[in-house]
């Protein structure tokens, strides 16, 4: 009986760090998942392409997009990667893939621009609709969140559209 | 056996148990700081090899607690500190579930059910050979 009670009285204060490490953990889990469903983005500019003068020129470049990310309340989250396709009836017309690291604050707005560029099939009648500001076209892809200790990260899908959206830069 | 005999007995099963169940709890803690799912939420990133320190501590502790007498209650207690590590793990895993803004509730039930096999096997393979090693100890201990 005596052993048995020296290794319960062992447990037991063992048990209190456990006990911390997984109170800390569910309260930054459920904050973090709190954060993810309340985090907004929303397009707030697009704008027509840098057309540079010199040096380096993009094949087909398409409109650049301000992305604005908010809603963020007590975590950290990470901005990493962005993924989407602007779409114009079904059909994707330009495409937009950005690696970056940009820390997302909490209760503050982070925007983001983003190139995009324009699918060669499709280039002409691209930027047809995007100069006459055609209502319909939409935003589908995913944005990546890193979190605070190592992870993959989540990702985000990202649904809009450009209707009505003009240039703020 | 005597009443006072049978009586130790019990009180003797009755604290393996609790000690198990704390076991449990740590073994389950250890696994949610360091499995994969939650490791990014931990307030520390600890190293994989904190889990089979932890569950080989908890199942060599447990082993010479309950000593080489009792081998059958060692190895039933093996059972009760996997199971109630896996019911942490997942109860944690599924917590947002139970919040208001719980999206699916039911997936996510589903992933920490799976997740919490996976970790009951896990608990168990590392603890079986941890709770031998303390059934050893304790017969080395009797025959010294």
């Amino acid at each position: 009986m005596r052993p048995m009670v020296a290794v319960t009285i062992i447990l037991l204060l063992l048990l209190v760090p456990a006990m911390v490490g997984l109170f800390l953990t569910g309260d930054r889990y459920l904050a973090t998942t709190h954060d993810i469903i309340e985090l907004r983005v929303a397009i707030v500019s697009v704008c027509p392409a840098h057309t540079a003068t010199s040096g380096y020129q993009r094949e087909n470049p398409g409109p650049d997009l301000t992305l604005q990310f908010q809603g963020v309340g007590k975590t950290s989250l990470t901005l990493s990667e962005l993924n989407f396709n602007l779409v114009w009836k079904g059909a994707p017309i330009a495409i937009a893939s950005s690696f970056q690291t940009m820390p997302i604050p909490s209760d503050q707005a982070v925007k983001v621009t983003v190139e995009t560029t324009l699918n060669p099939d499709t280039a002409a009648q691209a930027r047809d609709l995007f100069t006459n500001h055609t209502p319909g076209v939409n935003v589908s892809g995913k944005a990546r969140l890193l979190l605070a200790n190592r992870s993959d990260g989540v990702w985000l899908n990202l649904q809009d559209t450009l209707d009505g959206i003009g240039c703020t830069r | 056996m005597t009443r006072a005999d049978r009586r130790e007995m019990v009180q003797s099963t009755a604290l393996a148990i609790l000690a198990a169940i704390i076991a449990g709890v740590i073994v389950g803690s250890v696994y949610t700081l360091v499995a994969r799912p939650l490791a990014p939420y931990a307030p520390v990133a600890l190293d994989g090899w904190w889990l089979p320190l932890a569950v080989g501590f908890c199942g060599v502790a447990i082993g010479f607690g309950v000593s080489h007498e009792r081998i059958r209650l060692a190895l039933g207690l093996v059972v009760i500190v996997a199971l109630v590590g896996a019911a942490v793990f997942s109860l944690m895993l599924s917590l947002p579930s139970f919040t208001s803004y719980s999206t699916n509730a039911v997936g996510l039930i589903n992933y920490a059910l799976t997740q919490g096999t996976l970790c009951c096997f896990v608990l168990l393979v590392i603890a079986f050979p941890a709770v031998m090693v303390g059934l050893l100890i304790s017969a080395w201990w009797a025959d010294r």
